[in-house]
């Protein structure tokens, strides 16, 4: 049995210390931030649990969880979505593969800030080529600017489009390390198609799933840039979401307490997720191989 | 082997540290007259100061005292969020700071130097010349904060060709005329192009509070008092609402951004619009305009009363330069203040484009024959109000404004509920 001794903690500690220093040590400053009322030019008042107060009471909060909640379930499950059906095709074999395959990992190499301008820019309803193509197709206006939902719908379909492969390459990667012999073997016991995907690749790739859909839970919680950029939360703040609330707050009204108490906030809701993604993990997977 | 005792050593360091101390006031006069100076501002401001007719303004300053200028240009938000960042540090690199009288609140002095100790010690020539809502605007409790720099008074700009298509010879004068005259100026050209005949900024208020007083309302008034359930506010979001839903302004306006509606308004999509004066400049400049030479300005819609009375209805906000309180070079920071603005240099700055806070300035007869709009400008910023006053917390108050005004304009919320909320929630963010 390995030893676990002074020597090994030393060796650990510039590491322990990093995260001490950089995320430990500001995340209770930021928790402690969180009681007071701060801005710029005044003085640091603490205010107990005031500024939580005021964040329960405003209605533009609610309406930013319930943005959030619903944005991001559609975007990690439609990635998924998406992601097994690209991987399945793949893992049958493609021709050109390797061009498809840079095609689809495209979109990753790309700023979020480029690629919501290029949206903004094929979608404006004057001069954009995707509006006028369905103008000139006689299809509905797309009024993403002013309608709230299309504007969501929208804020969706490129976060969509801009993560894809993430989830993609960690399932079509877990496809892939599924042992061959499995399905021949079910093939031979007689399972269907839809047999061998239910009862050989899914629990094949659930762990890889639910790692997928823990860091896409807690990235897309932070999602910021495809909402600013496009609708700024607008209009009438009905497009808004957790993080564009958090950012008016501290840096728009310059009131650090609240944007502080919406941090802690979002982290409390956000670890909820993952606790529970975590949960089914070790239940799932890694309790077997431990 | 030399053996050295505790004693022995601490009489070397002492020894060996004595040059350095007296180095140290050499070091603290090098790093009292450093190499380059760092100004936070928006992009305009270095450009007014560096580029047209006026030519590079602070040159002869800069070699005389052998330092150059390092500007970190940002956006509206920004340059307050980071000059107010730095400010509040133990000490900081930041030179001097361009403020909006938006952010002129007791909060924001308490990190700024008064300047009335400079002002004895090395004067500003003729600083009674500075508008002197201007300067109140950067005093508290009886010193002053601020040198006033640029303003940017709002007019109406026009698309001449436009007009006479649509069989129009002047621009609108009264506010009871702007329906019909966006109406007019809203049509789709033979090449598919839609001109819409009206445009505001629908991500900020100046363009809407500005309607609200030409109908006798206001958002909040010079007591401090937010009216903005009054009929004056409620008629131009009714307005607002009748043009956006009739077409007359652009569909997307709520995603449009400041300069989505310039390049609007040079590409002929949108016929007219507030903005300030000197953007006739940009609306016309042949490299950037598809009709160059075709814009022109009026000044902003009235009541048919005020304009009777020869009175103007227009906003303006305006920019002033302050020292931090942390800076490191604060006589170097009022030596640089003085040099902008000397009354030689507000003319070379508003000569290549900016819009002087000396009220003398627009008596030159260099600048009104350089400046088409000078003599207008004038006579409006006699007039001008600002959109909303300062206070502690007018971002969020913008911020309700502008999200009830949308509401209104896209149909969401009656008018008169929209107005109604704006004064219910803006009303407890207002100094008691």
């Amino acid at each position: 049995m390995r030893r676990f001794g002074a020597a090994q903690l030393l060796m650990l500690a510039p590491a322990q210390a990093l995260l001490i220093a950089f995320i430990a040590i500001p995340s209770l400053y930021v928790f402690w931030l969180s009681f007071t009322e701060s801005s710029y030019g005044t003085g640091t008042l603490f205010v107990g649990l005031a500024n939580y107060e005021a964040i329960w009471q405003d209605d533009a909060f609610w309406r930013a969880l319930v943005n959030t909640l619903l944005v991001i379930n559609v975007i990690v499950y439609g990635e998924l979505l998406i992601s097994f059906l690209l991987a399945a095709v793949f893992v049958q074999g493609i021709p050109f593969r390797a061009v498809v395959l840079a095609i689809i990992l495209m979109p990753y190499a790309i700023s979020e800030v480029v690629a919501v301008a290029i949206w903004k820019f094929m979608l404006d309803p004057q001069i954009g080529s995707i509006a006028r193509t369905l103008a000139a197709l006689g299809l509905p206006d797309f009024d993403w600017a002013t309608n709230p939902t299309q504007g969501l719908i929208l804020v969706c379909l490129i976060s969509i489009w801009l993560h894809l492969p993430f989830t993609f390459i960690i399932i079509y990667a877990a496809m892939l390390a599924v042992p061959k012999e499995l399905y021949e073997a079910a093939k031979i016991d007689g399972a269907s198609a839809a047999q061998r995907f239910r009862y050989v690749t899914l629990p094949g790739i659930a762990g890889a799933v639910l790692v997928a859909l823990i860091f896409r839970y807690i990235l897309s919680f932070r999602l910021f840039s495809e909402v600013w950029l496009l609708t700024a939360g607008g209009p009438a703040r009905m497009t808004e979401v957790l993080a564009v609330y958090l950012y008016k707050q501290a840096f728009t009204y310059a009131s650090f307490g609240m944007g502080a108490a919406t941090g802690w906030i979002m982290v409390v809701v956000s670890g909820l997720v993952a606790a529970l993604y975590v949960w089914l993990l070790h239940r799932q997977g890694f309790r077997k191989d431990a | 082997m030399i053996r050295t005792s505790r004693r022995q050593l601490l009489a070397a360091s002492l020894a060996a540290a004595a040059p350095t101390g007296l180095a140290a006031p050499r070091g603290a006069s090098a790093q009292a007259r450093p190499s380059s100076l760092t100004i936070i501002s928006h992009r305009v401001h270095q450009q007014v100061l560096s580029e047209g007719g006026g030519g590079d303004v602070l040159a002869d300053w800069r070699e005389r005292n052998g330092v150059s200028l390092e500007w970190v240009t940002l956006d509206l938000n920004a340059i307050h969020d980071r000059a107010f960042r730095e400010a509040r540090l133990s000490s900081s690199n930041i030179t001097m700071s361009y403020v909006l009288n938006t952010r002129a609140v007791p909060s924001t002095f308490a990190m700024f130097e008064p300047i009335d100790e400079y002002q004895q010690r090395d004067p500003i020539e003729e600083f009674e010349d500075f508008s002197p809502g201007m300067v109140r605007a950067y005093t508290h409790q009886g010193k002053r904060y601020g040198v006033p720099v640029r303003h940017s008074v709002n007019a109406l700009h026009y698309n001449e060709a436009y007009l006479q298509e649509r069989g129009l010879d002047r621009p609108p004068q009264v506010i009871d005329e702007l329906v019909e005259y966006a109406r007019k100026l809203t049509f789709t050209k033979p090449d598919g192009t839609q001109v819409h005949g009206w445009g505001i900024q629908a991500d900020n208020y100046s363009d809407v509070v500005s309607m609200a007083r030409a109908f006798g309302g206001d958002l909040i008034n010079e007591n401090m008092e937010c009216v903005a359930d009054g009929p004056g506010m409620v008629r131009a979001l009714e307005t607002l609402r009748e043009m956006y839903q009739d077409g007359m302004m652009p569909r997307n306006i709520t995603a449009m951004k400041q300069n989505d509606m310039i390049t609007a308004i040079q590409n002929g999509q949108v016929a007219m619009q507030y903005f300030p004066f000197g953007r006739t400049v940009l609306f016309n400049n042949p490299r950037s305009s598809r009709f160059p030479g075709k814009f022109g300005t009026a000044f902003c819609l009235n009541s048919r009363e005020g304009a009777a009375r020869d009175e103007i209805n227009t906003t303006a906000e305006f920019w002033c330069m302050m020292i931090p309180r942390n800076g490191r070079v604060k006589d170097m920071a009022w030596s640089l203040i003085k040099e902008i603005s000397s009354k030689e240099n507000t003319i070379r700055a508003a000569m290549n484009g900016n819009q002087p806070a000396r009220v003398s300035a627009y008596a030159d007869p260099r600048l009104l024959a350089n400046v088409s709009y000078a003599a207008k400008e004038a006579q409006s910023l006699r007039h001008a109000r600002v959109p909303m006053p300062a206070f502690d917390r007018s971002a969020q108050a913008k911020d309700i404004f502008v999200e009830e005004m949308q509401a209104a304009m896209l149909g969401m919320r009656s008018p008169q509920a929209a107005g109604a909320n704006m004064a219910r929630r803006i009303k407890p963010l207002l100094p008691r």
